[in-house]
């Protein structure tokens, strides 16, 4: 095609001002695919630049909302996709025709299944709930309601503060030369869910079925803590005791780093996705460093330990108040839901082999979830009382 | 935007290549709102032209170690927006389902309130129309008409920011009633012409 660059100026203002035909539009986009006219496309782009103004419609933007997407290096908003299914359906293309200048291809052979929202009993998500068992043996239920000073463990007292998280706060004292370790352990029950600070400053996110054991004012050279299920971690920065989270037959040292630690009796394996810092995991003999945005995972019966490139956000969906999956098998969407909804999952005749992805908000009832799933096909449940049942569709 | 400061922008890119996130800020600050001008200019769309937007500085901070030393702070970043937005519209001219979807906010009324849909529309058509489009428009879509999730959860479910949120809702339903109705009269041409 030869070169028509004042077509191209008239078919580009004629697209900035929105007053093109249709067919102009068709063929504004035929000279943009032409990289013959880059350069020119190049020039208008620039020039424009250089004269605009602001519009009205930029005070309407949530600036601060991405400001902060970007200074966390969140990138491509990663909107994974859906529970329904209108995407990824081949669509053959039968005619194009032409109406009082509009382009429109038809497309015929759709297939495209409705969505559907079951209503069943619902079951409660969970919520703050944990039982903190001190060192005498006595317990304490804690939920989001109870504030202030809880009770003491020698020198280091026990509060739950405004937001509700339990807090270890040792005085600035020197401390004794002979010190009582009180191990206390705070455990959360199925459908519960904890914060906590250890006396080091540490955060600690305690999800459902899990149990986490520290002494009340960390002493010597280490920091140890014992972790059944599951947690994340963000562990403040100390280089001269490094922070060592132990769990069955596996220990992660760390200096100072966030990371998720999960270890659930009843799961086949242990594992660990490091977000940010430097964490170095021992199983037995073997030992694997971790780098950001790495999973190590090891099984009960041997050392081995395998590392892979993980979604940091899947992998740590519950703590930011989510169940996100990323092409999952059903088990381990049903582990999720076991726990925080503390049901029992049972599986009625072949496991369906459907995989799911997407994000849904851990506040909704167990009914929506469900009939989410349900809408990606290969999956019918069924509720029971406190059990779902599971069968391929 | 005031005068361009060439001297004082220079040392701001400066900073912000040791690291100095307040100068960061002050440049975002700076620069957001031509950029997203800009970028609504070519495209059309104020949703995608936040994405985009938010793109570009991540683009800049991620790579704000090869900061030093740039002559026109301006054009420096002038130049990634550029990028980035050729890259749309050539992305653009090599599928008709997007160029439709500019299409119709291109032609359709801008008005800022959420436009009603029919629910007696065929399900069928929306569905297509919405298939055009996509996934992550899809999914906030769904979330709002099917989950009924106001525009603010969305926003917290997806992490997209609230003025996004809406506007992707409009756009769609832009799409959608344009869809709808080139869709309804190719049909009935289309059965003139089998019962002629």
């Amino acid at each position: 095609m030869e070169q028509n660059n004042e077509r191209f100026n008239y078919l580009l203002k004629k697209y900035l001002d929105k007053n093109c035909t249709a067919q102009e539009f068709e063929e504004f986009f035929t000279y943009v695919a032409d990289p013959v006219y880059e350069e020119i496309l190049h020039a208008q782009m620039n020039h424009n630049f250089k004269s605009l103004n602001p519009g009205a419609d930029v005070h309407q933007v949530d600036w601060e909302n991405m400001y902060q997407n970007v200074i966390h290096h969140r990138g491509k908003t990663k909107m994974k996709t859906l529970f329904g299914k209108w995407i990824g359906v081949a669509a053959s293309i039968a005619l194009v025709v032409t109406i009082g200048g509009g382009y429109w291809w038809l497309k015929t052979e759709r297939h495209t299944s409705a969505v559907m929202l079951v209503k069943r009993h619902d079951v409660k998500p969970g919520g703050d709930k944990a039982i903190l068992t001190l060192a005498d043996g006595s317990k304490i239920t804690l939920d989001n309601t109870v504030k202030g000073t809880l009770t003491h463990q020698g020198n280091t007292s026990i509060k739950q503060d405004s937001s509700g998280m339990l807090v270890y706060d040792t005085n600035a004292e020197p401390r004794p030369a002979v010190e009582t370790a009180y191990t206390n352990t705070l455990t959360t029950p199925a459908g519960g869910k904890f914060m906590l600070v250890l006396p080091d400053h540490s955060k600690v996110w305690l999800n459902s079925q899990s149990s986490i054991s520290y002494v009340a004012a960390f002493r010597g050279h280490e920091r140890i803590v014992e972790l059944k299920g599951e947690a994340y971690f963000e562990i403040s920065k100390d280089p001269q005791r490094p922070f060592i989270v132990k769990s069955g037959r596996g220990s992660v040292k760390v200096l100072g780093t966030h990371f998720n630690v999960s270890a659930y009796p009843d799961e086949r394996l242990t594992e660990v996705v490091l977000s940010e810092g430097s964490v170095r995991l021992t199983v037995g003999a073997e030992i694997a460093q971790l780098k950001p945005g790495q999973q190590a995972s090891f099984g009960k019966h041997d050392d081995a330990i395998s590392l892979k490139e993980v979604d940091v956000d899947e992998a740590v969906d519950w703590k930011n108040g989510y169940f996100q999956f990323d092409n999952a098998e059903i088990e381990k969407v049903m582990n999720k839901l076991k726990r925080w909804y503390n049901i029992d999952v049972q599986y009625q005749g072949i496991k369906p082999g459907v995989k799911f992805t997407g994000i849904i908000s851990r506040d909704n009832n167990l009914s929506k979830i469900l009939g989410l799933l349900e809408t990606s096909g290969g999956v019918k449940f069924q509720i029971t009382d406190r059990t779902i049942i599971v069968k391929k569709h | 935007m005031a005068e361009y400061d060439v001297l004082s922008e220079k040392l701001l890119l400066e900073k912000i290549a040791q690291g100095d996130e307040l100068a960061f800020r002050l440049v975002f600050d700076l620069y957001k709102t031509k950029i997203y001008t800009f970028i609504v200019n070519f495209t059309h769309s104020r949703a995608d032209a936040e994405e985009i937007v938010q793109d570009t500085f991540l683009t800049l901070w991620q790579n704000r170690n090869t900061l030093h030393q740039i002559e026109h702070p301006r054009n420096y970043i002038y130049t990634v927006v550029r990028n980035k937005t050729y890259h749309y519209l050539k992305q653009a001219s090599k599928s008709q389902a997007r160029m439709q979807v500019i299409w119709a906010n291109l032609k359709l009324d801008s008005n800022e309130t959420e436009e009603t849909l029919q629910l007696q529309e065929s399900k069928k058509l929306i569905d297509e129309a919405l298939s055009m489009m996509s996934a992550q428009k899809q999914e906030v879509f769904r979330l709002s008409r099917y989950e009924g999730f106001s525009h603010e959860q969305i926003a917290d479910a997806t992490g997209l920011s609230k003025s996004r949120v809406k506007n992707i809702i409009v756009e769609v339903l832009k799409f959608i009633k344009m869809y709808i109705a080139q869709c309804t009269s190719i049909l009935a041409i289309i059965s003139w012409f089998t019962d002629n």
